[in-house]
């Protein structure tokens, strides 16, 4: 039993873990910050409005926020706009758009190595951008 | 002048006269015991020699001493002759039959057995380490997946900026190779067809094309080393490259793409790693003169 | 009882550990890494016949006196450089050191990076006919690590490294509890391999939990339950389940397959592989592992499905000397036309016991159908020593 004891009680240690493969899980992959909408009416503008914000957001977050952490407070179509990344109904103006390597002609970003986004992922964006009330 | 070549003849003879008086004289002694075995020890002999064909159970209580010394020392003496052969000497041979015949007798005798096993284990590595050494041909077909990337460089009005074009695909080939147990000597080609697409290294500049066909012919010297008793292979590689690939120039007035060099010279490493007569190989080679690089691994049939 | 429960609760609330794992060991005829390991699964302190094996097979010896056999030379294995004393405590030390070098040679941008990797102590308490019960900790230093993470304090650190408690129920099964590597794949030495780091089984990716190892003439295999790691957030936390499977071929080679299911409160894993090894002899040995993961991300409704590829070659021209390939390909999104392929050629070279030398080079191309990108090169020096 002392043996037993001593095998216990040898494998107490303690101190914190910092880093792993999911330290940085929270940060990335939490719920999305916009404030919900008002309505739930699938006919509603405002609500369709909210609908493309929240998918554009989640693809922005997912796709460039590893290098643009700042942009993770950008959650209403007004900052995105006063952040000078995005014009109104103008994505070929829209900064977040043209510089993306699925723009023609083809911007750098995501950076290095990265690839494109999916295509899907830029139409999203795209419509999102036209279709700003 | 004939003089001349008399005495130069004369003075060669001399010189390898004692290497092979000297074998001679081995041979000759060989000879001189057998005799005397035959002479002096008959019916030893023929007793032995019945026994071992009938193979009965031998008592070698009823061999005297000199019988056995004898027949161990003509043993000794051919283990000198083989010891010098230079040529690799099939087991079937005479003498090495003779060795053999020796052997048993001396086992059934058990006259001196760890020594006479020494010998024996000393000869058979002697011809081991022959046969080792020599050099056979043979040929390999393969196919290889390959992905290189070479440079070119967009000229523009306000200058110029460096592309860098990425290809991959398939080269299927021939390689002949002289090797022996230990090292491996090689040429091999094949034939590049790939394709690829460029792009300028300077982000801001956004020229690409995609989908450019790289056709050409890859050859290669290689020296390679024998690293398990599975005959994986291990060595270095001189691939140099021919490579046709037409890039367009732009549409806008002023700009052009020049090409970079379609001749490629490289150095690399190489593995080769046989199951059967199947192998599978990796190679790995960088352009001697730029920082780009080569990549291929392969499936292959050795013939 | 009381106590009991007091003391396996704090066991239960520890931290992490690091990879030691030569799975191309099967080139010397090692199927198990139990042969070598108090882990069954491989990586962590070597037992004595490990040691006794690093100094007679894998070591080089023309450091020694002549005069010294084979015998002398697995004598000296032990940490005090002669044979324990006693059969119930042994300790290990580690030490590796890198240099990091990336885009070697080039007048622009090169970039070295001086860093310690590992500095460790192990102590095994091990009592019972052949170790019946043993009992691992691992403590050391962690350096922070390279890539900086939004919203992750990345310092310097020192924790304790793999602590659990094993049970042999019998010659073929054995059951182990506390902190461990999760029980999946080959558990290769390099880290940062897309087979570790794409199902997240990397070096600081240990769990609590409960693994059971069976091993007999043909089969070799193990389930691992596992609640994360228990000192992290809870959220954060991978809580699931694996299982490994391999089956002798031929005597001297391996073939196997892994499944691991896992979640936290941000998204669910699903990674599937195969994988062999193979024994070429004479310390020749080929790793290939392939695989897919599957993460469904809640937040976003979505999935994203990883594949990956390893291919390791490793060739011994001489003893000490090893010469080796790793060939990886990653497709970190398959609905994405882009994919990676990572070649490093390396050398290793063990002069003597407890030293290995290291260099690697790694060559990464980057493919897709629209743009071509320069490759990318890092170059990796490495001493390791051990006690």
């Amino acid at each position: 039993m002392n043996k037993v004891f001593l095998i216990i009680a040898f494998t107490l240690l303690s101190s914190c873990q910092n880093f792993n493969s999911n330290s940085a899980d929270e940060s990335r992959f939490s719920e999305s910050p916009i404030p919900a909408s008002g309505s739930n009416d699938p006919n509603d503008p405002a609500y369709q409005s909210y609908v493309k914000l929240v998918k554009s957001y989640n693809i922005i977050k997912t796709r460039c926020f590893q290098c643009h952490s700042q942009w993770q407070n950008l959650n209403s179509n007004q900052k995105w706009i006063d952040s000078g990344l995005v014009f109104k109904n103008n994505p070929e103006s829209s900064s977040l758009i043209n510089r993306l390597k699925n723009f023609d002609p083809p911007g750098d970003m995501p950076s290095g190595a990265n690839s494109a986004i999916p295509n899907d992922d830029y139409l999203t964006l795209v419509d999102w951008i036209e279709s700003m009330p | 002048m004939a003089i001349k070549f008399i005495t130069t003849l004369f003075i060669i003879l001399i010189s390898i006269a004692p290497v092979v008086a000297k074998d001679d004289i081995v041979f000759n002694q060989v000879k001189d015991f057998q005799k005397k075995l035959k002479q002096e020890y008959s019916q030893e002999l023929n007793n032995l020699r019945s026994q071992i064909k009938n193979d009965e159970t031998i008592d070698p209580d009823s061999y005297t001493e000199k019988f056995k010394k004898i027949n161990f020392k003509i043993y000794s003496l051919i283990a000198k002759i083989l010891i010098k052969e230079k040529r690799l000497l099939s087991p079937e041979h005479k003498t090495r039959k003779l060795f053999s015949t020796y052997r048993e007798r001396l086992s059934q005798l058990e006259y001196q057995e760890l020594k006479v096993e020494k010998i024996f284990d000393l000869i058979n590595n002697h011809f081991k380490n022959i046969e080792d050494k020599q050099y056979s041909g043979h040929w390999r077909l393969f196919i290889d997946y390959i992905s290189w990337q070479y440079g070119a460089v967009l000229n523009k009005p306000t200058g110029s900026s460096d592309l860098v074009i990425t290809n991959k695909g398939i080269c299927p080939g021939v390689n002949y190779a002289r090797e022996n147990k230990f090292l491996s000597f090689s040429v091999d080609a094949c034939l590049l067809q790939t394709s690829g697409g460029v792009s300028s290294i300077d982000p801001t500049v956004t020229y690409t094309q995609s989908n450019i066909s790289a056709t050409g012919i890859k050859s290669s010297i290689s020296i390679g080393y024998f690293a398990s008793a599975s005959k994986t292979e291990i060595g270095f590689k001189i691939p140099l490259m021919l490579i046709s690939q037409d890039l367009e120039d732009p549409p806008a007035v002023g700009y052009k793409v020049k090409e970079g060099t379609n001749l490629i010279p490289m150095a690399g490493v190489y593995s080769r790693w046989p199951i059967g007569n199947y192998f599978f190989q990796t190679e790995f080679s960088k352009y001697l003169e730029e920082d780009q690089t080569q990549w291929a691994l392969g499936l292959g049939y050795k013939f | 009882m009381k106590i009991t429960l007091f003391f396996l609760v704090i066991l239960f609330s520890i931290s992490s550990k690091l990879s030691l794992a030569y799975p191309n060991y099967i080139g010397h005829g090692y199927t198990s890494c139990l042969n070598c390991h108090y882990n069954p699964f491989g990586n962590g302190p070597l037992n004595d016949y490990g040691r006794a094996v690093s100094a007679t097979l894998i070591s080089a010896r023309w450091a020694y006196p002549k005069t010294w056999t084979e015998e002398d030379l697995a004598e000296k294995s032990g940490t005090l450089f002669r044979k324990p004393k006693q059969d119930w405590f042994r300790t290990q030390f580690n030490y590796r050191r890198f240099r990091l070098t990336r885009n070697p040679g080039s007048a622009k941008n090169e970039t070295e990076l001086w860093l310690t990797m590992q500095a460790d102590a192990r102590a095994i308490i091990k009592f019972g006919e052949n170790d019946k019960f043993t009992s691992v900790v691992n403590y050391g230093y962690a350096p922070a690590p390279l890539s900086q993470v939004s919203g992750v304090s990345n310092k310097d650190s020192w924790r304790s490294r793999e602590h659990y408690i094993g049970y042999k129920i019998n010659p073929k099964v054995g059951v182990y509890a506390g902190l461990m590597d999760k029980v999946y794949g080959v558990r290769l030495v390099e880290h940062i391999a897309f087979s570790r780091s794409l199902p997240q089984v990397t070096m600081n990716d240990q769990a609590h939990g409960i693994a059971v190892h069976y091993l007999n003439d043909k089969w070799e295999g193990g389930i691992n339950g596992f609640l994360g790691n228990l000192s992290q957030e809870e959220n954060l936390r991978m809580k699931g389940g694996s299982t490994m499977v391999e089956r002798t071929i031929g005597d001297i080679h391996r073939i196997g397959a892994s499944y691991m299911s896992s979640r936290n409160k941000f998204y669910s894993l699903q990674s599937y592989s195969m994988h062999t090894r193979l024994n070429l002899k004479d310390g020749a040995s080929i790793i290939a592992e392939i695989g897919e993961v599957q993460k469904d991300i809640e937040s976003t409704q979505s999935t994203i499905k990883s594949r990956y590829g390893l291919l390791q070659t490793y060739l011994r021209p001489a003893r000490g000397f090893y010469v080796l390939n790793n060939i990886e390909y990653a497709k970190a999104d398959t609905s994405d036309e882009n994919y990676i392929v990572r070649w490093g050629p390396a050398i290793q070279i063990f002069p003597a016991q407890r030293i290995e030398l290291r260099g690697d080079i790694y060559n990464t191309r980057v493919f897709g159908p629209e743009t071509s990108v320069p490759d990318n090169w890092t170059l990796l020096l490495q001493t390791h020593l051990w006690l």
